[in-house]
């Protein structure tokens, strides 16, 4: 019998609003094998090139716990070395800082919202269980390319 | 006879009806439908089931894909190979005025509704004489509330019937850690 868990991410990355990304090439399923979920998500330098940046997430008991994601180095399997995460303006350097848990610093996820109270305190992004995948694609991929606003500013300056 | 009047004409229930596909189609902020579409059927049949729901002319509305900034000829056949599972946008063809306010200051300007929350952003941050290097750390968010608002929201649903949107810039909220 399938985890029901299983088919409602299944569900996720089929839904319109990921599938959109998918065909953008924002971001890429890497890998799903329950209750593990790869991936990567495109984002821009500060020198305005293009990297794409890998992510490990644990998926278990969705949607009603929240996803626990790290920024991974699939090639040496651990999180990415602290030089090689992403640069940029400081909620790039806090969303990927390396911390206890070192999972993805930002409300939603699952070891960082009851962290210093993140998603009581925020909770337009903290996670809750009617939530799509589609949300921490989103927000991921926003962060990871905030640094091409400040360079798209400082051209038409 | 017109492209409108034929695909009026083909809205007809038959006796062997073509093959239907589903094409979801966004016209507001919470707003979403599918439209069944027979196949062979051109693209204007979704601004028609559109503005009889929103008691409009059909002239008066436009149909995007999404990512896309032209908008889809209402004479383009959707056929069987036609990308239907990518969604779409109704907006007016009117344009909307955006008025930005940052702590005591306003700009406005004139946009297509089709244009997102990110255009907005590249041209409100500039307006005020912020930092470009400071330009990631700020969003959009609707007056009295704390949202911030989608970088790829569109305009137009935002604003939906009305013709100016306001929007507050605010800094983006970082967790505490």
């Amino acid at each position: 019998m399938i985890d029901p868990a299983q088919t409602k991410v299944e569900n996720d990355i089929d839904e319109i609003d990921f599938r959109a990304g998918v065909d953008a090439k924002r971001w890429r399923i890497i890998e799903l094998d329950f209750p593990r979920l790869d991936f990567a998500i495109m984002g821009t330098e500060p020198d305005g090139s293009r990297k794409e940046y890998c992510f490990k997430a644990e998926v278990s008991n969705y949607p009603s716990q929240p996803p626990m994601v790290q920024i991974w180095d699939f090639g040496n399997r651990k999180s990415l070395d602290s030089a090689q995460r992403p640069k940029g303006n400081r909620r790039v350097e806090v969303t990927f800082q390396r911390w206890g848990s070192d999972t993805i610093y930002r409300p939603w996820e699952r070891l960082t919202g009851p962290h210093n109270s993140n998603a009581a305190n925020l909770p337009h992004l903290a996670w809750r269980a009617d939530r799509r995948l589609s949300f921490i694609f989103e927000d991921l991929h926003g962060i990871l390319n905030s640094n091409a606003r400040a360079r798209r500013v400082q051209l038409s300056a | 006879m017109t492209t409108l009047e034929t695909a009026r004409d083909n809205n007809r229930e038959g006796p062997d009806l073509p093959a239907k596909i589903e094409v979801t189609v966004r016209t507001g902020r919470d707003e979403e439908r599918v439209v069944d579409i027979e196949i062979g059927q051109p693209a204007v049949s979704i601004l028609i089931v559109i503005a009889d729901q929103w008691g409009c002319a059909v002239e008066e509305l436009m149909l995007f894909r999404d990512g896309e900034n032209d908008p889809i000829p209402g004479g383009t056949i959707i056929g069987p190979d036609y990308p239907h599972r990518h969604r779409h946008h109704v907006h007016h063809s009117r344009n909307v005025e955006v008025i930005v306010h940052y702590q005591v200051a306003s700009h406005h300007r004139e946009f297509k509704r089709f244009q997102t929350i990110e255009t907005v952003l590249d041209w409100a941050i500039p307006a005020f004489g912020i930092d470009p290097t400071m330009a990631p750390e700020f969003e959009l968010a609707r007056p009295e509330t704390k949202e911030e608002l989608p970088l790829n929201e569109h305009l137009g649903h935002l604003a939906g019937r009305h013709d100016r949107l306001e929007l507050n810039l605010v800094r983006g909220d970082i967790a505490n850690g």
